[in-house]
């Protein structure tokens, strides 16, 4: 079942970019739902038109392999498409990085598993390339492992610079004379 | 490298407030030691550690006496990475120094603000204040300009609260004499990876949107810019996600919840980083352009140069890809990705061929409105006209007004109301992209785009009940590609309440039929409702010619994430 939630979303997108540069008035019939508050549209950059889901275990261990299964639809009517998964810090995957090459014209799921193993506990992250006809589309999926803390999800990527003031000072090169 | 600077030797003669102060033996020892500092290649010698500490030259004695008035000056510079342009990848071995233009710069002691200034066009700055003072001299990745052109720009840190970015120089003591402090971004690449802080990236976006505005400038030297943010971070990943974490998917361009335009940039290393590809920017900046100086209908989403589209979606990403050649001056669209930012991948905005041309194809709009626009003639262009021409159509009364969705048919139909624009120069382009109609609504089209139920493009319908049939199909992908969508148009002669019913009329069972009704691009009706095969609406319209995006929601959503999506669906619709 479709939910309408996902409607909401949906639309709202549809609404958005039809009155980017006005405020319209949008005459709802039904649901009565229906607002302009989410405006969540956006022009995604130019790239391969490949979607992935992710499909991940309910929880995840340290020091175990994990699955993780990645299902991609792409719109195209021919040629290959070629996605290779690549884990980031402190991920590993079972035998190394995974590539597969995926016929386009075939009206069957593009699926690939993968088994990944982190050694101690916190946020790692998955990537996956996917190129089809000379365009590319990259895509990173959170992997939370073991029991997963704040702090753990804040060093999973380093500050960059110190926040002071509500200004992100970055440091400088400087040469004074 | 130690450079020679002229305002290393004051001339008391140019600046008789100094001479109160100043006495004549003080000014011989600043001279002597900025001159053997210069000649000997000491003092200030280039100090490129990744921390800001700084070298502070010997400082003539004050004499223990009063502070005098000095100057402090500098140039603000950052780091640019450029893709290369065999593979797109980032080069970091062709990194160069940019100014940091028009930034506004403060001087500080601590944290307080004894003066600011802005960079000029080559990035440098200059205060004057006190010698003996504590300071340090701060830029923010921002360019606020109340006078002339007004903009309003600035980079920040969507993982902290919307921060805005700065680049900060130690805190040192001002001798008595003029210092230069030259402050530069990094890049913070270690030669494999990001060792140090990425300071250069918010600049680098800074100085390419502004460059992108200074184009624009150019064509309209009236032109204001309306308060722009781009939205940029280390943790910005491809993930779908929320904004504060970094889940921003792509880089984009969207709306924030207060309306306020966004540009949306990758920042993810090994991943995906979009800060040093000019491209990827400038197109995003396309779209600040068409929904703030002009009119975008268009619905957004996955797309991609050979994909057949909604034709709203692919005029905004062909006109994207167009103004990023126009405006750098290279139709190479490059974008770097993966491990160490080492590879890319590109397209030439020149070609005539990518994909199934026609309306539905962004690459087919990319040519033409770059063909339109370069001074290079390829296959069926022998047209030059520049930007002009372009700009003045998108920011015409005719294309914002107009009653039909933004699409390549009605930017056409408004270009060719522009001067100097013959519709025998533009023809030929046209039908080269086997595009056949300048009509505002594509009347006439002759290309389907392989689905004959698309023809013609609004199809066109009475308000007296009787029922149109058309169909939803799911052929080349879903929610916003070619076919998901059916145009209707109808004319509304006096004002009334109208009902709406639209009624699957075949394909499988549990329909979820939705539509939009449109007036010049706002939305006035919207029906989406979860009923099975059946929607209806009603709405009091004014006069004036409507257009409807009537659809399956069964073909918007991922078929790979719901059973019962990605179908051949037919309905009636009709109006009463």
């Amino acid at each position: 079942m479709i939910s309408l939630v996902l409607k909401f979303v949906t639309f709202s997108g549809l609404c958005l970019s039809a009155c980017a540069a006005q405020t319209p008035t949008l005459a709802v019939e039904k649901p009565a739902a229906v607002t302009k508050s989410v405006v969540e549209h956006a022009t995604i950059s130019p790239g391969a038109s490949v979607s992935l889901t992710p499909s991940l275990e309910e929880s995840m261990s340290v020091n175990t392999y994990n699955r993780v299964d990645l299902k991609f639809n792409e719109f195209y009517t021919d040629g290959l498409m070629n996605v290779r998964v690549v884990p980031g810090k402190g991920l590993s995957i079972f035998g190394g990085n995974a590539e597969r090459d995926f016929d386009m014209s075939s009206t069957s799921l593009h699926e690939l598993s993968v088994d990944v193993l982190a050694e101690t506990d916190g946020l790692y992250f998955l990537n996956v390339f996917a190129e089809s006809k000379g365009q590319v589309r990259t895509f990173s999926i959170s992997l939370n492992i073991g029991t997963v803390t704040e702090e753990m999800r804040k060093s999973a990527v380093p500050e960059n610079g110190e926040l002071r003031d509500g200004i992100r000072v970055l440091e400088a090169e400087e040469t004074i004379r | 490298m130690e450079r020679f600077h002229p305002s290393l030797f004051w001339d008391p003669l140019k600046d008789t407030a100094r001479m109160k102060t100043f006495s004549s033996l003080r000014f011989l020892l600043t001279a002597c030691s900025a001159l053997a500092l210069t000649a000997c290649g000491g003092g200030g010698g280039n100090n490129t550690t990744s921390t800001p500490t700084a070298v502070t030259p010997p400082s003539p004695p004050t004499g223990g006496g009063a502070p005098v008035s000095v100057t402090l000056s500098g140039t603000l510079t950052y780091d640019r990475v450029p893709n290369s342009a065999a593979t797109g990848s980032l080069n970091f071995n062709a990194t160069t120094q940019s100014p940091i233009r028009f930034a506004p710069v403060d001087l500080l002691s601590g944290n307080t603000v004894l003066d600011s200034t802005v960079s000029d066009e080559n990035g440098n700055y200059a205060f004057t204040l006190d010698s003996g003072q504590t300071v340090s001299v701060r830029t923010r990745s921002e360019i606020t300009r109340t006078t002339g052109n007004v903009i309003d720009l600035q980079i920040v840190d969507n993982t902290s609260g919307n921060a805005v970015y700065a680049l900060q120089g130690a805190a040192s003591e001002m001798p008595a004499s003029d210092q230069i402090r030259d402050l530069n971004a990094g890049s913070g690449w270690g030669g494999s990876s990001y060792t140090g802080t990425r300071s250069a990236a918010p600049f680098a976006l800074l100085d390419t949107v502004y460059g992108a505005m200074e184009t624009l400038i150019a064509v309209d030297p009236e032109i204001n810019f309306p308060r722009l943010d781009v939205l940029w971070s280390v943790r910005n990943r491809p993930e779908e996600g929320t904004l504060a974490d970094g889940g921003i998917l792509s880089s984009s361009f969207t709306l924030s919840s207060n309306g306020t335009p966004n540009i949306r940039i990758l920042g993810s290393e090994d991943v995906n980083t979009d800060e040093f590809d000019v491209h990827v920017i400038v197109h995003e900046f396309g779209h600040y352009f068409e929904n703030t100086f002009s009119r975008s209908d268009s619905i957004g989403g996955s797309h991609s140069i050979g994909n057949r589209l909604d034709a709203r979606l692919a005029f905004g990403e062909g006109w994207g890809n167009a103004l990023s050649g126009i405006i750098l001056e290279d139709p190479v669209y490059r974008d770097s990705f993966g491990d160490e930012q080492s590879r890319g991948f590109g397209f030439s905005v020149e070609r005539n061929d990518i994909g199934a041309e026609g309306w539905f194809s962004e690459s087919s709009v990319q040519s033409i409105l770059y063909d339109i626009f370069d001074s290079v003639d390829d296959g069926a262009d022998s047209v030059s006209l520049g930007l002009r021409p372009i700009y003045d159509a998108f920011v015409s009364e005719d294309y914002q007004n107009s009653e039909a969705f933004t699409s390549i048919f009605n930017f056409i139909n408004a270009l060719e109301s522009q001067a100097d624009v013959s519709l025998e120069d533009i023809t030929p382009l046209l039908t080269a992209q086997n595009i056949n109609s300048s009509d505002a609504f594509g009347a006439g089209e002759t290309n389907d785009g392989s689905l004959p139920d698309q023809l013609p493009i609004y199809l066109p319908i009475t308000t007296n009940g009787t029922a149109v049939n058309f169909c939803s199909v799911d052929r080349f992908g879903f929610f916003n590609k070619h076919g998901n969508r059916r145009y209707l148009r109808f004319d509304v002669a006096t004002a009334r309440t109208f009902n709406f019913t639209m009624t699957r009329t075949s394909g499988p069972t549990n329909g979820d039929p939705d539509f939009t009704v449109y007036l010049r691009g706002r939305p006035v009706l919207n029906a989406i409702s979860g009923v099975s095969d059946r929607e209806t609406a009603s709405v009091t319209l004014q006069a004036g010619t409507y257009v409807v995006d009537a659809r399956d929601f069964r073909n918007e959503i991922d078929p790979e994430d719901f059973d019962n999506a990605g179908v051949e669906a037919c309905y009636d619709f009709s109006v009463q």
